[in-house]
């Protein structure tokens, strides 16, 4: 048989949050995995939470701590004091997991050693609890898993609740940053890298993420402030490598760019290529219609040619029977003539002129 | 006084392989005068840290051109550019060819002589470095090398060798001899040439192949102007030749790209992969993707991961764990298509870089100077070269490993390898003996030429129950002369052999021996290769033409299964009926069971056009690549040991009853095939492939020359038959033949074959009727071995 399963912690920092705070909670009881701990630590809360968590307070698994409001980061840290699990999980309170969340990141960690945490994708829901797109952590960054430390200074945003850490990491690096406040989250996963420890990245999305009008996410000048704040600690504690991370990140950079312009440059070969074309589409259209106007005037013109050569045909034979008609006239009338010319022996005088006259008007 | 002009020309000869040496003139001439042996490559694909600073491996810590450094990776810029592939594949060649451009600015002249992106797919090279990014005699190569020392201690010295002499006007080897010879100055200690392009023609066309052959003509001039250049420029010249590796025959491919890619795990996030021909490195992100990856390994049997014995017998323990976390390593004959040097529209017939033990897999090793005796030495280490020429160059270092020091081979025997006292004498009073009594009918015969396998200088010999030498099977003689007499050669063979106590003794008598330029026969191709003057002038040797092994005809690979079809047939006189053969019967029939089992091997090495006149080479090829090919395992095993028993036989190995059936059903299922193979057809069973044979081969002309040839016959042949054609007088015997021996069961004969061969036979002459029992299938075996021996022997 194999070693029981380690404990897992999951600390869900409250504060006025009391309408999502039920579905965080159900969501982190129930997961497919045992054994767990959800610990709520209401921040001082006004908005009354205990009344919403009141369905679940029985639970075995949960663990309600109240505290007079000092801010995200403590709150987490309070979690992590008042936990006991081998491995970490912070979920906000208007965040929730997926069902084989835990499951899925504590396998990565139980099997692979060399991690110190495991992170995932996330998915982007409204209000509402409606999906709205992926979070996109894994298009973020080129490097997800391994040594991750310089590709997290260039950005690649991922939520706490992505994440499953080792407490013995933690109990290396410390906990969050209490001054840190929107980026106490993200300097910890810096300070954890910078420390040596690997993460895994797990492709898919397992825990939800919130978007509301209250998120700290909104405020942009605290982000920033605190943003900044978070990478002068993280340089000052490891100068050495954030320098061989700035040299890696110049030279990446530097290649993005340069395959950047070369594709650049291909596209406007490509383009002028297909402005070319364009213009020779252009021209052999234009061709084209030069052509077919051209043939069909020339259709109409033997058209035109046809009608006057039939009507000349029509001329022709109708010249021809008129002149047949003249003829046999002229005959009737010559009649009487020729009877007299050939009684007076001169009716041989008459065939050449018969003759002639057929010549004349050309019948045969 | 002037000191004396003294080199050391070092020669490496891209993938020449120790057998390679007969098939050249000058070279193999001169051989004679040399310590010569084979080289076993570092294993990998880069060996000038072990040729030049006499490094192994696991000192130089790395094997590969590529490794694992995604930090370090000169394609770094290929990181913008993974998506062309995909998304534009009309500008992945530019992209390549920029990338290149690129990658060269940022390595050192000596690897921006080979970069190139090969056939690595773009969105993979950005994790990839080279190793090798210094030339051996840049100080900052990382070791001592030799060229270093002799710079140290004011001796000069010339190279041109790739990858820098690419970048010469011309890179071909001829280009390269011109190159060397106007730069070589008397003040030279050392010259380093590397010919190439054999290398690539056994690469695209095979080791056996006619183009292979030309390069070895062409490598044969060019060291020989080079060395006699040396020899009048130099007042001493010591020459060091060898073949970086061999060059096997390709056999099979496998996908083992598709087989990654449809694992389910991702290059660059659970693992990284580096597909080279012959081996596929890995480097695993995760412990899973290492499980996953061995499973999918493990049961190929294209090859082996390598266990920790191979990493210390390789001698690849101490590498940098960039160079593989996990070797798969294809066996001898097999290689990964595609892979990152080579599309899978690519066909590779050669390939090297398997097991560096592997006997294909060897190069040469010639080492010629005045004060070394000439001698065989085993195969020695690539890194020996660099103490062997430390020793040559008088340079100071252990001497230990030099192959100056190698204990030399025992002499090989004239006639036979077998370890038995005076064997070659004995040998040779026969062989007087035969002379003698040709010469007594043919007294004007002006040359008597041995082949086989006495003539290779690996005929069988065995000790008799008293004691005595006697030579195994037959001698093959070809006599020469102008006016060939009018005697009976074959009656006196036979003669000749009853007084010998021998199988056969086959004479053949031309009055001038002429084997074509093309398709030679196996007989042609023994001789040429495989041969000894007994009498007469050794010019005569030199003048004939030298073959590829792929120029033998495939026919001739089926007529020699037909004839030892025929053999075992005479073997089986009465067999059917008494089981127990007596001890002359029984020794011949075993010949005749190692001959069917041999012609068996040589069928498939013919096919795979890598022929050899040597047992021992056949043996060692055979095996390899018929694993390869997925031949059973058994019949590997037999033909194996048919190999080895030719050349050291012993009777009492042989028990009928083991290896008289199932070499019979190999024999006919291999015959099934090669009739396939040569036609190009897919035979349902023996009956048909022997109709197609029959259809295919038939001739007026060859029914002709039957006639002629059995003109003193008893058999009343029916004319018509022959001048229409419709019947081929040697495919129905052979046909004939072959059916016959499959009507043999252990207990009873299979009346519908005895039939089917009657038939046959019926064709030809006239057959008494009978029931289809023993009796018929003798007197059917009578009547066909008779016509055999009159027609087609």
């Amino acid at each position: 048989m194999g070693r029981a399963l380690p404990l897992v912690s999951i600390i869900i920092p409250c504060f006025e949050q009391a309408r999502f705070v039920a579905q965080a909670v159900e969501s982190a009881l129930h997961q497919d995995y045992e054994p767990l701990e959800v610990i709520v630590v209401d921040d001082g809360s006004t908005d009354n939470p205990l009344r919403e968590l009141r369905p679940y307070l029985s639970h075995p698994a949960l663990k309600y701590i109240r505290q007079e409001n000092r801010g995200l980061p403590q709150a987490r840290n309070r979690g992590i004091q008042e936990s006991k699990g081998e491995f970490l999980k912070f979920l906000d309170a208007d965040d929730w997991l997926d069902r084989s969340a835990i499951r899925k990141q504590a396998r990565v960690l139980l099997e692979e050693s060399g991690f110190g945490f495991v992170y995932c994708d996330f998915m982007v829901v409204n209000e509402e609890g409606i999906p709205v797109g992926s979070g996109g952590v894994g298009q973020a960054r080129q490097l997800l898993s391994g040594d991750i430390f310089a590709s997290l200074l260039a950005g690649g945003y991922f939520t706490p609740h992505t994440v499953l850490i080792r407490r013995s990491v933690l109990e290396d690096v410390g906990y969050f940053d209490e001054s840190l406040g929107g980026h106490a989250d993200y300097e910890l996963w810096l300070r954890v890298t910078g420390a040596g420890y690997r993460a895994y990245y797990i492709d898919e999305s397992l825990v939800y993420y919130r978007l509301h009008s209250s998120n700290m996410s909104r405020d942009w000048l605290h982000m920033q402030e605190t943003r900044l704040s978070a990478l002068k600690k993280i340089v000052a504690m490891f100068p050495e490598r954030t320098a061989e991370s700035l040299h890696y990140l110049i030279q990446m950079n530097e290649d993005m760019r340069r395959a950047n312009y070369w594709a650049a440059d291909r596209l406007q070969e490509l383009q002028a290529h297909i402005t070319r074309l364009e213009q020779a589409h252009k021209h052999l259209e234009d061709q084209r219609s030069y052509w077919q106007a051209e043939a069909e005037r020339r259709e109409a013109a033997l058209h035109e040619l046809q009608r006057w050569v039939s009507q000349l045909i029509t001329s022709q034979q109708e010249s021809h029977s008129w002149r047949k008609r003249f003829y046999r006239m002229l005959q009737k009338t010559a009649n009487p003539i020729y009877q007299w010319g050939k009684q007076h022996g001169a009716g041989w005088i008459l065939i050449p002129l018969n003759n002639l006259i057929k010549k004349a008007l050309r019948i045969e | 006084m002037m000191a004396n002009k003294h080199l050391l020309l070092m020669i490496l000869l891209d993938a020449f392989r120790p057998d390679y040496l007969p098939r050249t003139r000058w070279l193999a001439h001169w051989a004679h005068k040399c310590l010569r042996g084979s080289l076993r490559e570092p294993f990998g694909f880069s060996p000038r840290a072990s040729y030049f600073g006499g490094l192994k491996p696991s000192e130089a810590k790395f094997t590969h051109l590529f490794c694992y450094d995604p930090a370090d990776s000169p394609f770094g810029i290929a990181r913008g550019l993974s998506w062309i592939e995909e998304k534009a594949p009309t500008l992945a060649s530019p992209a390549r060819a920029w990338l290149t451009h690129v990658g060269r600015e940022r390595v050192p002249p000596f690897a921006a002589a080979y970069l190139s992106t090969f056939e690595i797919p773009l969105r993979f090279l950005p994790f990839f470095s080279l190793t090798e990014k210094y030339a051996p005699w840049d100080p900052k190569v990382g070791y001592n090398s030799l060229f270093l020392q002799l710079t140290a201690h004011g001796l000069s010295w010339i190279e041109c060798s790739w990858p820098l002499s690419t970048q010469l006007p011309r890179s071909d080897d001829a280009a390269i001899v011109d190159y060397v010879i106007r730069q070589l100055r008397p003040e030279h200690r050392l010259a380093y040439v590397h010919l190439q392009q054999l290398d690539a023609l056994g690469h695209v066309h095979g080791p056996g192949s006619l183009e292979v052959q030309r390069g070895l003509e062409e490598i044969d001039r060019l060291v020989r102007r080079l060395v006699e250049h040396c020899q009048r420029l130099f007042d001493a010249v010591d020459v060091l030749i060898w073949g970086d590796h061999g060059m096997v025959t390709v056999v099979h491919t496998i996908d083992l790209w598709g087989i990654l890619e449809k694992s389910g795990l991702r290059f660059g996030h659970d693992f990284v992969y580096f597909l080279d021909s012959t081996m596929a490195r890995f480097w695993f992100h995760t412990n899973a993707a290492r499980k996953k990856v061995i499973e999918l390994l493990t049961p190929l049997r294209e090859g082996v991961i390598l266990q920790q014995e191979h990493w210390e017998k390789f001698h690849i323990a101490g590498c940098d764990w960039r160079n593989g976390e996990l070797i798969f390593l294809l066996h001898p004959g097999i290689v990964i298509a595609p892979n990152f040097f080579q599309r899978a529209d690519q066909t590779v017939r050669g390939m090297h870089g398997y097991d560096p033990n592997c006997p294909d897999n060897l190069g040469i090793f010639l080492l010629y100077s005045d004060t070394v005796h000439p001698g065989e030495i085993p195969p020695l280490d690539a890194w020996q070269i660099y103490f062997t020429a430390l020793e040559l160059l008088q340079l100071p270092g252990p001497r230990a490993l030099s192959a100056l020091h190698m204990q030399r081979l025992p002499k090989r025997g004239r006639y036979t390898q077998a370890h038995l006292p005076h064997a070659d004498a004995v040998i040779q009073q026969h062989l007087d003996f035969i002379a003698a009594e040709i010469k007594s009918v043919w007294p004007e015969m002006r040359a008597l030429l041995l082949v086989g396998g006495f003539g290779r200088g690996e005929g069988g010999v065995y000790q008799d129950e008293t004691g005595q030498i006697r030579p195994v099977n037959d001698f093959d003689l070809i006599a020469l002369g102008e006016q060939i007499p009018q005697h009976d050669f074959k009656a006196l063979g036979q003669e000749l052999a009853k007084q010998i106590g021998i199988d056969y003794v086959d004479i053949l008598a031309f009055k001038a021996y002429q084997p074509p330029q093309a398709s030679p026969s196996l007989l042609d191709f023994d001789v040429v290769y495989g041969s000894q003057l007994l009498e007469g002038s050794p010019e005569m040797l030199t003048r004939l033409p030298k073959y590829a092994p792929v120029q033998i005809p495939l026919s001739e690979g089926v007529k020699l299964l037909f004839n030892r079809v025929a053999g075992l047939m005479i073997g089986l006189k009465n067999f059917s009926k008494h089981r127990k053969p007596d001890e002359t019967q029984r020794k011949f029939l075993s010949n005749q069971i190692i001959k069917a089992l041999i012609a068996i091997g040589d069928w498939y090495l013919l096919k795979w056009g890598d022929y050899n006149t040597l047992y021992a080479i056949r043996r060692e090829r055979f095996a390899l690549l018929a694993a390869a090919s997925g031949v059973p395992s058994a019949l590997i095993e037999r033909v194996r040991q048919a190999y080895l028993w030719k050349i050291a036989p012993e009777y009492d190995q042989i028990t009928l009853e083991d290896w008289l059936f199932p070499t019979k059903t190999w024999l006919l299922e291999t015959l099934v095939h090669a009739i396939g193979t040569l036609t190009h057809s897919r035979p349902s069973d023996l009956l048909d492939a022997l109709t197609i044979y029959h259809d295919a081969r038939r001739s007026k002309e060859d029914n002709w020359e039957c006639l002629q040839r059995c003109s003193d016959r008893q058999w009343a042949l029916p004319q018509e038959v022959f001048s229409a054609g419709t019947i081929g007088i040697r495919p129905t015997i052979y046909g004939a033949l072959a059916l016959l021996l499959a009507a043999l069961k252990p207990d009873t004969v299979d009346s519908f074959y005895v039939h089917e061969s009657k038939r046959w036979l019926s064709r030809l002459v006239l057959l008494p009727s009978w029931e289809y029992d023993f009796e018929g299938w003798e007197v059917c075996r009578e009547k066909a071995v008779g016509l055999w021996e009159e027609l087609c022997h």
